[in-house]
C-alpha cells in the first residue's frame, strides 16, 4: 500500500496489535487443547477454543491474510461441531488441530518479521482439517440415523435428547431445526429448554470484551521503574538531611514523602508483575508433545500459577524452565514398562510449583522419575576430566549430584532431538544466577528429582543492612539477613573456635561458620582502629547459614541496586553498588558468593554443622576416659586415657636432638618426641618455656606427644563423628565439654612418625606374632571402642573385621572364617551373652576362642560370661591385658587344633 | 576528508590539514590529551569509594549525579610507575576526574591537573613511536609536538576497555 506515511503507521500499529493479541490467544489455545484432551466434552473449554479461532478467522479476513483465514476457517468448523456435540474430541482431532496451530504460528512469525504470510504451503493441513471434519461428521450422521431408525417404531415414545442439526452449520448461534419425528408439544418445549440452556451458556461465558485493562509499552514501565528508583535515592538523601537538621516541620514533610515514595515504588513494581502462569501454561503442550514423541505417559500438574513475578524475570526463566522440563521428560520419567517393572504407576508425574517466600520466588520442578544417580555422575565427571577420581569419590552424594551444573557436563548417552545433548544445566544455572537467584537439585535414584529455583522478587530496590569494615561501608540485602549477634569483648576471642584455618561460633548450640569481611575482601585496616567486641551478621546464602564478622552496623536503608561496570565483573562478592543517603557509594555484598567462599575456606567447619544433624550413635551409658589437651590455644584434643602411660612436664631446654629427631631423657633413655602439628593439619603451640609430654608405652618403647597444656581427664559418653574429620591420625571428632575435640589415633600418628615403630622386634613378654595373620571378629556396638580396638589390633598385625551388634556378628561369623571372636557384653539387639551362647550352640563355630570385653567390671557379669561360654573376660580399658589374652587364646586354639 | 595522518604531505597541492581539539591534562607533569568528542565532562575532586579486589588500575567508583561510574587511575592504567610517592600519600592524593565515553556507558579518568583545551593542527600530529618511555604504547593514539613539550594523545576506547 503506497499510501501516506501516516496511514502506513496506522496499519502497522493495528497489525502489531493483531499480532500481539493473536500470539496471546494462540498460547491460550495450546493450554486449552491439552485440557480438552482430558475433558473432551467440557462445554466451556470448547466454547473458549471456538471463540478464539472464530476471532482469528474474522480478523485475518479483515487483513486479507488468506492462508491464516483458510486454516482458521476449517479449524473453526471442527470446533463448532464439537461444541455442538456432533462428535467428541479425541487424540487424532486434537493433534491435527494442534498441527494447524503450529502452521498458524509460522504465519504469525512471518507477519512479524516479513509483514507477509510467507511462502510455506499450508494446503495439506487445510485438507487434513477438512477431511477430519467430513469423516467425523459422516460417522456421526450415520450413527444418528441408525439410532433414529431404531427409535422410529415406538412413535409415542418421546425422544429424550434434543436432536441437533445434522447439516453443516456456518453460524453457531441459530436455534437448531427440529426433526419432524418428534411430537409437536414436546418438540416445542424441548426447543424452548434448549434455547434456554444455550442462552445461559452464552451469558455465563467469561466476558473477554471490554475489561479493565490497558496495554502499556514495557519501555514506558521500565522508565517508570528507573524514576521510582531515583525518587527513592532522593528520598533517602532528604530523610538523612532532615534528621540532621532536626526541624519538626521538615521532619513531618519528609516522613510523609517517605511513605508515599515507598508506596509509589511498590505499586510501580507491581505494574510489571505478571503471573507465572503465563509461562507455566506453555508446558502442558510441550510436555504432551515430548511425552508422545518419547512414548512416555506423563501427568503434568501446575501449582501456584497465580504467583506473580516481574516481567523481566518471567522472560528470563522461560528458557531455563523449558530446559529443565525437557530434561525431566527425556531423562527423568521412565518408559511405562520400566516404571511398571520398578513397581511404579505407568504414568509419571511432573509437577511445577511456584510460591513466594521471604522476598523470593521459589519455583520447584519435581518428578517421580528415575532420579539422578550420584555414582553415574561421578563416573561421568571423571571420564570428562572434570575431577580426579579421588576428588570425585570424596564428594558426598549431594555434592556429586550438583556436578550436573558444571560446564561441560552431560549425561545424555546419545544426542536426542528432544532435549539436545542435555548440556544446558550449567547455562540454566548461569542464567538464574544472572537474575540474582540460585538453583539446587535434590534427587533419589528411582524415586525422583526436585529442582528448586529461588529468585529474589525485586531487582531494583531492596531493603538492606548497611555495615562498615575498615572504614568502608557495605550493604547487605535484607532478604539474606537472619539475625545480628554481638559478642562482648571479654568473651569475644574465646568464643570463636578455630579448627585449622576455619573459625566458627556456637550460636545456641548450632555451629556457625564464620568469615571475616576484611579478610575475604583483603581490606586494609587503617589507623589501627581496634574494635571492641565482635559483630556477627548471620546470613543465609544457599540454605546454609554463616556469620559475617564486620566492624559495626550503620543502619538499615532501602537501596537502589545499580550494576557495577564490566571492569569488575570478575569480583563475585559484589552484587552491585548503591548510593547511600549520605551520597556516598557503597558496594552491595553478594551473599550467595560469600557463602560459597566460606565453604571453600572453611570446608571442615561447614560440614561441622552437620554433626548435630547427623545420626549419631548412642553409647548406651558407656563412659570413656579421655585425656584432654591443647596444642595450639583454642584447639582441643583427646586421647584415650587407657593408652597413656604418664604425663611429664618439661622445659624446652630439656629437648635434645639425636639422630635428627627431637628427644628427651626419660627414665634413663632417650624418648622421641612427636610434634603433632607436623603430622596433623593443626596449628602450632604458642611459644612457651614449658610444655607437657604425654608418654605412651607401645611395643615396649616409650614415645611422647608434645603438647602445650593438659586440660583435664574426663569420663564422658563419647559420640564420635567419623566423617567430618576424616584424616589420617584421627579417630574422629566429638563435642566434649562444649568444645569441638579431635580424637587422636595414637597408633596412626606414631606410625606416621616412624613407620617401623610397631614392626620392630623387641624383647617383650608378648610373643611375636606369627607369620599368618589371624582373623579376628570384633563385635562391639560402640563406634569409639570399635575404632580404638581395631586400631591397636591391626597395629599388632591382626586382620580385624567388625560388627555392630550380636546379630550382625553372628551373620559375619557364619559366613566367614575367623580365628577368634571378641565380644562386647552389652550390646543392643543381641547382647554379648546371648551371642556367646549362640556361638557355642552352633557347630560350625562353637570351638572358636571367645574373648569377652566390657567397660565395667562386675562379678555377676563375669560369672554370667563364663557360664555362657567365653574363654576369657577382660576390661576394655586394659589394652595390655587384652592383647595378652588374645595371644594366649590363639596359641591355645592353635595347639588344640594340632 | 579521511586521509591517514601519515599520508599528510605539506607539498600536496590540495590543502589537507585540519584541526582537532584535545582536552589536555597532566599526569606526573607530563602532558596528555583526549579528543574532545570523547569527553563528557570534567569534575574536580569527587568522593571515591574503593572497590576491594578490583584490578589495580581501578581506583574505585564515584557517584556522578546518581550514576555509579568506575574511576580509572590513569597513571596506573597506562603503565606509568610511581615516582617516590608512598602509599600513604597515594591514599590522600586528590585527583581530578575526566569523564569520558557516552552518557549510558562512561568512566572517569583520574588525572593530576587539568590543562586547557588545545587546538591541534593535523600537521603537528605524528604517529606514536614504537616505544614511549614509561608508557604502555597500546593506549597511545598519537603524539603531537608542541612548543616546548610533547603532547601524548590517548586512545580513549582502549583506556576504557576492560582488558
Amino acid at each position: 500500500m503506497a499510501d501516506t506515511g501516516k496511514n502506513d503507521n496506522l496499519e502497522d500499529e493495528i497489525l502489531q496489535e493483531f499480532l500481539i493479541e493473536s500470539r496471546e490467544n494462540i498460547d491460550k489455545l495450546d493450554l486449552l487443547f491439552v485440557q480438552l484432551e482430558d475433558n473432551p466434552t467440557d462445554k466451556e473449554i470448547l466454547s473458549s477454543i471456538f471463540r478464539i479461532i472464530h476471532t482469528l478467522k474474522g480478523t485475518s479476513g479483515f487483513f486479507d491474510f488468506k492462508n491464516l483465514e483458510g486454516i482458521s476457517h476449517f479449524a473453526e468448523d471442527i470446533l463448532s461441531k464439537m461444541r455442538d456435540g456432533l462428535f467428541v474430541a479425541n487424540t487424532e482431532i486434537v493433534s491435527t488441530i494442534l498441527e494447524a496451530i503450529d502452521h498458524i504460528k509460522i504465519i504469525l512469525n512471518n507477519l512479524e518479521t516479513k509483514k507477509t504470510e510467507g511462502d510455506e504451503d499450508h494446503l495439506d493441513i487445510i485438507l487434513k482439517l477438512k477431511n477430519i471434519s467430513d469423516s467425523y461428521t459422516r460417522k456421526a450422521t450415520q450413527q444418528k440415523e441408525s439410532q433414529e431408525e431404531e427409535k422410529e417404531e415406538p412413535v409415542s415414545k418421546p425422544i429424550a435428547q434434543p436432536v441437533l442439526e445434522e447439516k453443516e452449520e456456518e453460524k453457531p448461534k441459530e436455534t437448531p431445526k427440529v426433526t419432524p419425528k418428534m411430537k409437536e408439544e414436546e418438540s416445542a418445549s424441548q426447543q424452548k429448554s434448549y434455547e434456554k440452556t444455550l442462552a445461559e451458556t452464552i451469558s455465563n461465558a467469561p466476558h473477554t470484551v471490554t475489561e479493565t485493562n490497558i496495554r502499556v509499552d514495557t519501555s514506558l514501565l521500565d522508565n517508570l521503574m528507573n524514576l521510582a528508583g531515583e525518587l527513592v535515592l532522593s528520598r533517602n538523601r532528604i530523610v538523612q538531611i532532615a534528621s540532621r537538621l532536626d526541624n519538626a516541620d521538615l521532619n513531618n514533610a519528609s516522613q510523609s514523602m517517605s511513605l508515599i515514595t515507598t508506596e509509589l515504588q511498590e505499586k510501580i513494581m507491581k505494574t510489571r508483575m505478571q503471573p507465572i502462569g503465563n509461562v507455566f501454561n506453555k508446558f502442558p503442550r510441550v510436555v504432551r508433545d515430548l511425552a508422545k514423541a518419547a512414548g512416555k505417559e506423563i501427568d503434568l500438574s501446575l501449582d501456584g500459577t497465580e504467583t506473580e513475578l516481574d516481567k523481566t524475570i518471567l522472560e528470563a526463566i522461560k528458557d531455563p524452565l523449558t530446559h529443565i522440563v525437557r530434561n525431566s521428560v527425556d531423562h527423568g520419567i521412565e518408559l511405562p514398562e520400566v516404571r511398571l517393572s520398578k513397581g511404579k504407576k505407568e504414568t509419571g508425574s511432573l509437577n511445577l510449583r511456584a510460591y513466594h517466600q521471604g522476598g523470593q520466588v521459589i519455583i520447584e520442578i519435581s518428578d517421580d522419575g528415575a532420579g539422578i544417580d550420584p555414582i553415574k555422575i561421578r563416573q561421568k565427571a571423571i571420564e570428562k576430566g572434570l575431577l580426579s577420581p579421588e576428588k570425585a569419590n570424596s564428594l558426598s552424594d549431594r555434592d556429586a549430584i550438583a556436578l550436573i551444573f558444571k560446564p561441560g557436563f552431560s549425561t545424555a548417552e546419545k544426542v536426542t532431538n528432544i532435549s539436545g545433548r542435555g548440556v544446558g544445566m550449567d547455562v540454566v544455572k548461569t542464567n538464574i544466577e544472572k537474575l540474582g537467584g540460585v538453583v539446587d537439585v535434590q534427587s533419589e535414584v528411582d524415586k525422583g528429582t526436585v529442582l528448586r529455583i529461588k529468585i529474589p522478587l525485586t531487582l531494583a530496590i531492596i531493603p538492606a543492612l548497611v555495615v562498615h569494615s575498615c572504614g568502608e561501608k557495605f550493604a547487605i540485602p535484607q532478604v539474606n539477613l537472619v539475625e545480628l549477634v554481638r559478642v562482648n569483648s571479654d568473651e569475644a576471642e574465646s568464643q570463636i573456635e578455630k579448627v585449622g584455618e576455619a573459625e566458627f561460633y556456637r550460636l545456641r548450640g548450632e555451629i556457625l561458620p564464620l568469615v571475616r569481611l576484611e579478610e575475604v575482601l583483603q581490606l586494609k585496616r587503617k589507623n589501627n582502629d581496634k574494635t571492641y567486641g565482635i559483630n556477627i551478621i548471620v546470613l543465609s546464602g544457599v540454605g546454609r547459614q554463616f556469620g559475617l564478622i564486620v566492624d559495626g552496623i550503620v543502619d538499615t536503608e532501602e537501596i537502589v541496586v545499580k550494576p557495577l561496570s564490566k571492569h569488575m565483573k570478575n569480583i563475585h562478592f559484589f552484587a552491585g553498588a548503591t548510593i547511600l543517603g549520605d551520597g556516598r557509594v557503597a558496594l552491595i555484598l553478594d551473599v550467595v558468593n560469600l557463602a560459597a567462599s566460606v565453604k571453600l575456606k572453611a570446608e571442615e567447619a561447614e560440614e561441622f554443622a552437620h554433626i548435630d544433624e547427623m545420626h549419631v550413635e548412642e553409647t548406651r551409658g558407656e563412659l570413656q576416659s579421655l585425656l584432654l589437651f591443647n596444642v595450639a590455644e583454642n584447639e582441643q584434643f583427646a586421647v584415650p586415657l587407657a593408652l597413656v602411660s604418664r604425663l611429664e612436664k618439661i622445659s624446652i631446654k630439656d629437648i635434645e636432638i639425636a639422630g635428627g629427631k627431637e628427644v628427651i631423657r626419660y627414665r634413663g633413655a632417650s624418648m622421641p618426641i612427636i610434634r603433632l602439628e607436623n603430622f596433623l593439619g593443626i596449628s602450632s603451640p604458642p611459644y612457651s618455656e614449658e610444655a607437657y609430654i604425654i608418654v605412651f608405652e607401645l611395643n615396649n618403647q616409650n614415645i611422647g606427644f608434645y603438647v602445650s597444656k593438659i586440660i583435664d581427664t574426663v569420663e564422658v559418653n563419647v559420640v564420635i563423628d567419623k566423617e567430618t574429620f576424616d584424616r589420617n591420625g584421627l579417630l574422629g571428632s566429638s563435642i566434649i565439654q562444649e568444645k569441638v575435640t579431635l580424637l587422636l589415633d595414637v597408633y596412626a600418628i606414631i606410625e606416621m612418625f616412624d613407620p617401623t615403630w610397631f614392626t620392630r622386634k623387641r624383647k617383650s613378654s608378648i610373643k611375636e606374632k606369627k607369620s599368618r595373620s589371624y582373623r579376628i571378629l570384633l563385635v562391639d556396638d560402640s563406634q569409639f571402642w570399635r575404632a580404638m580396638e581395631q586400631s591397636y589390633l591391626e597395629a599388632q598385625g591382626y586382620n580385624v573385621v567388625v560388627a555392630e551388634n550380636g546379630e550382625e556378628g553372628l551373620e559375619k561369623l557364619l559366613s566367614g572364617h575367623y580365628d577368634l571372636v571378641i565380644v562386647d557384653l552389652d550390646m543392643p539387639v543381641m547382647d554379648g551373652f546371648e551371642m556367646t551362647r549362640k556361638i557355642r550352640a552352633n557347630d560350625k563355630v562353637k570351638h572358636l576362642p571367645l574373648l569377652a570385653v566390657t567397660a565395667l567390671t562386675d562379678d555377676e557379669d563375669k560369672k554370667r560370661a563364663y557360664d555362657a561360654g567365653v574363654d576369657n573376660y577382660v576390661l576394655k580399658l586394659d589394652k595390655g591385658l587384652m592383647l595378652e589374652s588374645i595371644e594366649v587364646l590363639l596359641e591355645r586354639y592353635k595347639s588344640q587344633k594340632q | 576528508m579521511t586521509m591517514k595522518i601519515q599520508e599528510i604531505n605539506k607539498t600536496d597541492l590540495v590543502d589537507s590539514t585540519y584541526k582537532i581539539q584535545v582536552a589536555t591534562f597532566y599526569i606526573d607533569n607530563k602532558l596528555f590529551g583526549i579528543p574532545i568528542e570523547d569527553v563528557l565532562e570534567i569534575n574536580r575532586n569527587v568522593d571515591m569509594t574503593p572497590v576491594p579486589l578490583a584490578p589495580p588500575y581501578i581506583e574505585g567508583v564515584i557517584n556522578l549525579r546518581g550514576q555509579i561510574v568506575t574511576a580509572i587511575n590513569l597513571r596506573k592504567r597506562i603503565g606509568m610507575h610511581e615516582r617516590g610517592s608512598s602509599s600513604v600519600e597515594e591514599s590522600n592524593k586528590q585527583y581530578n576526574n575526566i569523564i569520558i565515553g557516552t552518557r549510558s556507558n562512561c568512566v572517569s579518568l583520574l588525572v593530576d591537573e587539568i590543562g586547557d583545551v588545545l587546538e591541534i593542527s593535523s600537521d603537528d600530529i605524528e604517529p606514536p613511536p614504537d616505544t614511549i618511555k614509561g608508557l604502555d604504547p597500546k593506549y597511545v593514539k598519537n603524539v603531537c609536538k608542541l612548543k616546548g613539550e610533547l603532547l601524548v594523545v590517548l586512545d580513549s576506547a582502549k583506556v576504557q576497555s576492560e582488558e
